[in-house]
């Protein structure tokens, strides 16, 4: 199971051992449910925020920083389309300033509203 | 007669409450000072009804600036809300506390007198209440309002440059006065409204500088983000019992794996909600760790003749919703308590 991966932090971080029981919890849950998928789950801030419980921003930053140091999470910027589908970049500054939309063969430009954080499981 | 001061007033007023609000809500100031409400537009509202009644005193410059003063903070807003414990609040809006912090920042005189300013240069607090209905009681509430000037960026043409074959295009920008309001309430709700803006869509960097400037009267510690992810989930699951009191446009959801779905009704009159279809295709969704994500609604507002709606979006962060179009008071009111309704 993936989420055992993060026993070890539980332990190491006690300050945050909750968040991350948490995420340990619902990464568990999807496996059982779901199986292999669970190395496709792409989530983003809002959602991360909403199975940590994290309250304040701040707190979120604290806990992505621990999942990402510790290689559970990697992040992942997506280049959000008007029809809703995406492109993923490791970086800002691989995100060229005009994109073709594949979904509507058209050049587009890109600005800071197009561009979302996601995060991904390392495996 | 009008002195040539109120005169003036009355017009800076007039120009505010054009951006700020419809001519429906003029109207209905007016009807309630018994002021004929006929007018082709704007301008002819206020040199053939507002201006002769100010001059025939069937109302005060101080009722207009009132007027002012209600429309401009509610509606074409974006809303964030926050809470701390009732406790926590209670002990930051104790009076004496407010009225010494007003003191230290030289803002006290704005306790008793707002300040009119049209397009200051920089973001300014204009107006500071305790809300305090019955003064037996501690206070119920904090309002705290800044005007600021955003400069607007408008395309205006675009031509090609024949010697180097670029494409030219030109902007025009255009200053506008914006009014935010932050509003502590006494059971601990925090609640920022932000006007719209007319360029960009997310509002992170609008949030802290307002958290910032209000964070000597209101320090941020000890609030948490207000999510708003339940009232998304009531709206779409509860759909058929919420139909007298909210009409479905749109709907934008995204699964654990990202997948993202969007659903928008044929047009923005009709109910997404009646299209059996769409709302099976959602369902499934949903059904494997989909969540709702963005709701658009019409929210009803009830005994009104003629049937009133209030837009209402639930987007963008997790404790955002906005009221796109200006609204009352009272309107502004019953959305808002349906949106912390529904999130409970």
């Amino acid at each position: 199971m993936f989420a055992k991966k993060l026993s070890p932090l539980i332990h190491s971080y006690p300050q945050e051992a909750m968040a991350l029981k948490r995420i340990a919890n619902y990464l568990e849950d999807f496996e059982k449910r779901r199986g292999p998928a669970v190395y496709k789950i792409r989530l983003d801030p809002m959602r991360l925020f909403e199975i940590i419980q994290a309250g304040t921003t701040s707190r979120l930053a604290v806990v992505v920083k621990i999942l990402i140091d510790e290689n559970i999470f990697c992040r992942e910027l997506i280049v959000r389309f008007p029809l809703g589908n995406g492109m993923s970049f490791l970086s800002y500054s691989e995100i060229p300033e005009v994109i073709r939309d594949p979904a509507r063969d058209v050049e587009m430009e890109i600005n800071s509203d197009s561009i979302e954080a996601s995060y991904v499981l390392v495996h | 007669m009008l002195t040539p001061e109120d005169k003036k007033l009355g017009e800076i007023i007039f120009r505010l409450l054009k951006n700020a609000t419809s001519q429906s809500v003029v109207k209905e100031f007016l009807k309630t000072k018994r002021v004929p409400i006929s007018a082709a537009n704007w301008d002819e509202l206020f040199t053939k009804r507002i201006e002769p009644a100010l001059t025939q005193k069937q109302f005060t410059i101080d009722e207009f600036r009132s007027l002012l003063q209600s429309v401009e903070e509610y509606g074409r807003q974006h809303c964030f809300l926050f809470t701390c414990t009732p406790s926590r609040a209670q002990a930051l809006l104790k009076t004496t506390r407010i009225e010494s912090l007003a003191k230290e920042l030289g803002i006290d005189g704005l306790l008793k007198k707002p300040l009119d300013l049209e397009l200051p240069n920089e973001p300014t607090i204009v107006d500071l209440r305790i809300i305090n209905p019955d003064p037996t009681k501690e206070p119920a509430g904090l309002v705290i309002k800044i005007v600021e000037v955003r400069r607007i960026r408008k395309f205006s043409s675009e031509d090609v440059d024949q010697l180097t074959g670029d494409l030219i295009k030109r902007y025009t920008f255009t200053e506008k006065r914006s009014v935010s309001i932050a509003h502590l309430r006494s059971d601990g709700f925090l609640e920022l409204r932000i006007a719209s803006q007319d360029n960009q869509t997310r509002y992170h960097d609008l949030v802290r500088a307002m958290l910032g400037k209000i964070s000597t009267l209101i320090p941020h510690d000890g609030f948490a983000i207000y999510s708003l992810s339940a009232a998304k989930a009531k709206i779409y699951k509860d759909r058929v019992g919420l139909a007298q009191d909210l009409r479905y446009s749109t709907s934008t959801a995204r699964n654990d794996l990202g997948a993202v779905m969007q659903l928008s009704s044929s047009a923005q009159e009709d109910n997404l909600s009646d299209d059996d279809g769409s709302m099976g295709a959602l369902d499934t969704f949903l059904g494997l760790d989909g969540h709702v994500t963005g709701t658009n609604v019409f929210v009803r507002i009830p005994n009104m003749t003629p049937e009133r709606e209030v837009h209402l979006l639930i987007s963008g962060d997790l404790n955002e919703f906005a009221v796109p179009a200006a609204c009352s008071e009272g309107e502004y009111a019953y959305v808002r308590e349906k949106v912390v309704s529904l999130n409970s």
